[in-house]
């Protein structure tokens, strides 16, 4: 009888959200820049940490950042605890489960890492180069998303 | 992978029609170096730019005159600085940029495997960070957790101040207490030894409610709290934290981290409490709050190993000295039957590691040992227990495909003896400790099934050397609706041998005779839990979290104390029929752009045991146990004074307290009761940090509306007594009510209003 009651709670509450990002793959990012020169931006992320999900719905479903992302830069996401090895840059980065305290991406450490330290989450721009032009690590609302990505499409 | 990069943007080339300009260059940093791409602009002028890769602006001015120049940055406060220019001298401009607290993110740093990934897992594990305990700041573990919600610290003495910690309704026994994974709390420590606990040494605090036994052990029946210390690689060169109450409570914390060579680092923390100070608002001529002297010092090694392999030791050493009693005690009366006191010497020491096999394979072992020595006096009565725990652990972690597998096999002796009779022998009186070796072996196998669902079978096989093959199956489904839903289903069992002496601290104080009538068989249960995560992100920035949990836990048998049938005993029995606690819970999460952040949590409980099922089955709600219960912390930044404001506090439903008989003037069942707490938080800069506030704002404590806490409280060793014939006190003028004394009324610290003043530092380099 409850247990009813919370699953009909529970279905009408399903009843919402659903995003559409225009994320990039890792390995395919040096096609693109082949194609066309852009600044790649890097989330970096677990799927414990809420503020990760909010920063990424800011960048995959917020209009404004994502009309500045499409004509700007390339956006990928990097959940730092993926086990799946990543192609990027020439290099292949995987994850090392060697022991309790690397159990992060050996991508993430390298784009993530402020000070020799991760937190979560933390936004990584990188130019077509691949190297680190802007980090921040901490959430960004909307508003200063857009700020931070007018300022570095100007600086390109 | 960092490397240079150059970037000048400069809007004030729309002006180079002019000959003269002056230029005004200068840096942009913060605490931890040079702030890239932070934005310079000219208030009351036309120009703006930004900084360079390495935090370098310039920009060319037109005329001279004065001008506000607002450096800012994302994450940053503001600085606005006054520059008169003259002519056409260039002119350099430095700003430093303070960190915006109010800028969130998870403060779980590099590594820790397992332990977080197991948040993705199909059990629901709620994640406390230290930032969390600091918004209402307390010396020890024990009191931090009044602040999340279906945990409840519970005080189980008036005079000693112990207490253990409760969870969704069930009784503290029923909480594993882990460090670092380990069960390092346990027996007599879950009731003495959680006070000991440094809230510096937590790096985070993983709650667990409902089962998990399939991993921790068949104890783990309420849930399971796993404190998780520090790592040496996040920790700071130096941290202290000092604060003072008006009760004159001083709890002192100092870390420090020193590199030993080039392959380990070394953490050190020292925590030291005092609270001296005698202090009897209730007039009943007995400490309202425990006395207390602790110091613990705690250390913990990393070691650098070859691809990263896992090595780390770490030791603990608590001392304790604690004494609640009348309030003309001094430690001439300890033990005799003059004055009354409760007065409780600790000394534990733990040592725990981790240790990664040189091998392939990812194996982990654990282990970890315990001493415990405790020599306690309550009143006239003298109670010296000693308690040794050894536990190693092997684990396997392996991924085949869609399957995360972890085996493992686990070693726990446990080693007790008392000077009761609990640990003599029956014919003769010689002493007979207790040895129990607990092996076990388990294997738990998470399979991602499709992308959004995942299912986790447990099974655990233990033999106790006293109680035989212990079976805990165990399940759990996840189901990944989308990044913004996860609905999760648990359910396993639980099983748990009862240990009178080391749990029931009423058992000993001797207010009240220990009555066994059969022998106790372990308690089983069953537990399944549901619970449903719902994210929601806002247009603006706002997150908010929410879940709901609904709970059933049955037990096929459970020793409850019998406190009600004889005022002068406490019955133990196993129970002719079943026990049940079930409940809902929500919990609430928001975080707003403007800093607001909120967490708040309700819990509604049922718990309750039914007797007597083929006569006349009759339902008893246990002692001690609220019906609802509620937390909360609102926190709100007040950038422009780098203040933090922090209102936290929580509220029980009412409980039914332990009398002594129908005669007992004391109130059957307490009334609802919050305690509230403010803290304000000035943040200088990073490195140091005042903190001040009211702790029981409402200045509730128990006894405001009972004639008495304890009764009998001038007459602590019964001498004006009477008894009757079958030894029932009877009624005089000096004892109108019939009572014996007795300090086992108690359901929340004796301690009103206070107010509170720290400082903290942290030093990184």
């Amino acid at each position: 009888m409850i247990l009813s009651r919370i699953l009909l709670i529970f279905s009408l509450l399903l009843l919402s959200f659903g995003g559409s990002a225009q994320t990039t793959d890792f390995a395919a990012i040096e096609k693109l820049q082949q194609q066309e020169r852009r600044p790649l931006i890097v989330l970096i992320k677990t799927a414990w940490c809420k503020y990760c999900g909010g920063m990424k719905n800011s960048l995959t479903n917020n209009q404004e950042i994502t009309t500045l992302i499409k004509s700007k830069f390339y956006l990928a996401l990097l959940d730092a605890e993926d086990k799946k090895e990543i192609l990027f840059a020439g290099r292949s980065f995987s994850y090392k489960p060697t022991g309790k305290n690397v159990d992060v991406h050996q991508l993430a450490r390298e784009l993530g890492s402020v000070n020799g330290q991760i937190s979560y989450p933390t936004l990584c721009v990188l130019n077509a180069k691949n190297e680190i032009i802007y980090q921040h690590a901490g959430y960004l609302d909307p508003q200063s998303l857009i700020k931070i990505l007018r300022l570095l499409a100007e600086g390109n | 992978m960092r490397v240079p990069f150059t970037l000048f943007i400069l809007f004030a080339m729309a002006f180079s029609g002019f000959s003269q300009t002056i230029r005004v260059s200068g840096k942009v940093y913060s605490a931890s170096g040079p702030l890239p791409f932070a934005s310079v602009e000219f208030l009351n002028g036309p120009v703006g730019t930004a900084t360079d890769s390495s935090g370098r602006f310039a920009i060319q001015l037109v005329a001279p005159g004065r001008y506000s120049v607002k450096a800012s940055a994302v994450g940053f406060l503001p600085v606005v600085k006054q520059l008169t220019l003259s002519d056409s001298l260039p002119v350099v401009v430095d700003f430093l940029l303070m960190a915006d607290q109010n800028s969130f993110s998870e403060v779980v740093i590099t590594g820790t495997l397992k332990e977080v990934s197991r948040l993705e897992s199909p059990v629901p594990v709620e994640v406390y960070s230290p930032a969390f305990f600091k918004k209402n700041p307390t010396p020890s573990i024990f009191d931090a957790l009044q602040n999340v919600n279906g945990v409840r610290p519970q005080l189980n003495c008036n005079v000693c101040n112990t207490g253990d910690i409760h969870i969704n309704g069930l009784e503290g026994p029923y909480t594993m207490i882990l460090i670092d994974g380990m069960p390092i709390v346990s027996g007599l420590s879950s009731v003495y030894g959680l006070s000991g606990i440094p809230n510096a040494l937590i790096e985070r605090v993983e709650i667990v409610k409902g089962p998990a036994s399939s991993l921790y052990g068949s104890e783990a029946v309420g849930g399971l709290i796993n404190i998780i210390t520090k790592k040496p690689q996040n920790a700071p060169v130096f941290s202290g934290d000092v604060f003072a109450t008006s009760w004159q409570e001083v709890n002192t914390d100092i870390g420090l981290k020193l590199n030993a060579g080039k392959k380990a680092t070394v953490l050190t923390g020292i925590n030291y409490f005092k609270y001296g100070n005698r202090i009897d608002n209730n007039g009943d001529n007995f400490t309202d709050v425990t006395q207390q002297d602790r110091i613990s010092i705690f250390q913990k090694w990393n070691l650098e190993r070859a691809e990263n392999r896992l090595f780390t030791v770490a030791g603990r050493y608590n001392y304790e000295n604690r004494w609640g009693g009348d309030i003309t005690w001094n430690e001439s009366f300890r033990g005799g039957d003059q004055r009354y006191a409760e007065s409780i010497y600790t000394k534990r020491w733990e040592l725990l590691g981790n240790y990664q096999l040189p091998l392939k394979e990812k194996l982990l072992l654990a282990f970890s040992f315990n001493a415990h020595d405790q020599n306690s006096v309550y009143g006239n009565l003298v109670y010296l227990a000693n308690q040794k725990i050894a536990f190693t652990q092997l684990t396997w972690d392996k991924t085949l495909k869609n399957h995360d597998l972890l085996a493992g096999t686990a070693l726990r002796y446990t080693y007790y003896d008392d000077n009761t009779p609990a640990t003599q022998s029956q014919n003769s009186l010689k002493n007979t400790p207790d040895n129990v070796y607990l092996p076990g072996i388990f294997l738990q196998d998470e399979i991602g099934l499709a992308q959004k669902h995942k299912i986790l079978l447990g099974m655990r096989y233990d033999y106790n050397s006293v109680h035989g093959n212990i079976f805990t199956p165990r399940f759990a489904y996840k189901w990944s609706i989308n990044d913004q839903n996860v609905l999760r289903l648990n359910a396993g069992t639980g099983f748990r041998v009862v240990s009178l002496f080391t749990e029931e601290h009423a058992a000993l104080t001797g207010a009240r005779d220990v009555v066994v009538t059969e022998a106790l068989q372990p308690e089983r249960s069953f537990n399944a839990n549901l619970n449903y995560i719902k994210k929601v992100y806002f247009k603006n920035g706002g997150i908010v979290s929410a879940d709901v949990s609904a709970w059933y836990t049955h037990f096929k048998n459970q020793i409850l104390p019998d406190y009600l049938t004889d005022p002068a005993k406490i019955i133990y029995s196993n129970l002719d029929g079943f026990a049940v606690s079930r409940g809902l819970s929500a919990n609430l999460d928001l975080a707003l752009p403007n800093g607001l952040k909120i967490i708040a949590g309700g819990s509604l409980l049922d718990v309750f045991s039914k007797k007597n099922l083929a006569l006349n089955p009759v339902k008893t709600r246990p002692l001690l146990t609220e019906k609802w219960t509620a937390t909360w912390a609102v926190s709100y930044p007040i950038n422009k004074l780098k203040l933090a404001i922090d209102y936290t506090g929580n509220i029980y439903g009412s409980m039914l307290l332990p009398r002594l008989g129908s005669t007992d003037p004391r109130s059957a069942a307490s009334p609802v009761w919050s305690l509230q707490n403010i803290q304000f938080t000035f943040n200088g800069n990073k490195k140091y940090e005042v903190y001040a506030g009211v702790k029981n704002l409402l200045n509730w404590v128990p006894g405001r509306n009972e004639p008495f806490l304890i009764a009998r409280s001038r007459d602590p060793f019964d001498k004006n007594v009477q008894f009757n014939a079958s030894g029932n006190p009877i009624a005089t003028t000096e004892n109108p009510y019939a009572l014996t004394f007795d300090p086992s009324f108690v359901y929340a610290p004796n301690q009103g209003i206070r107010g509170f003043l720290g400082f903290r530092m942290n030093f990184n380099k």
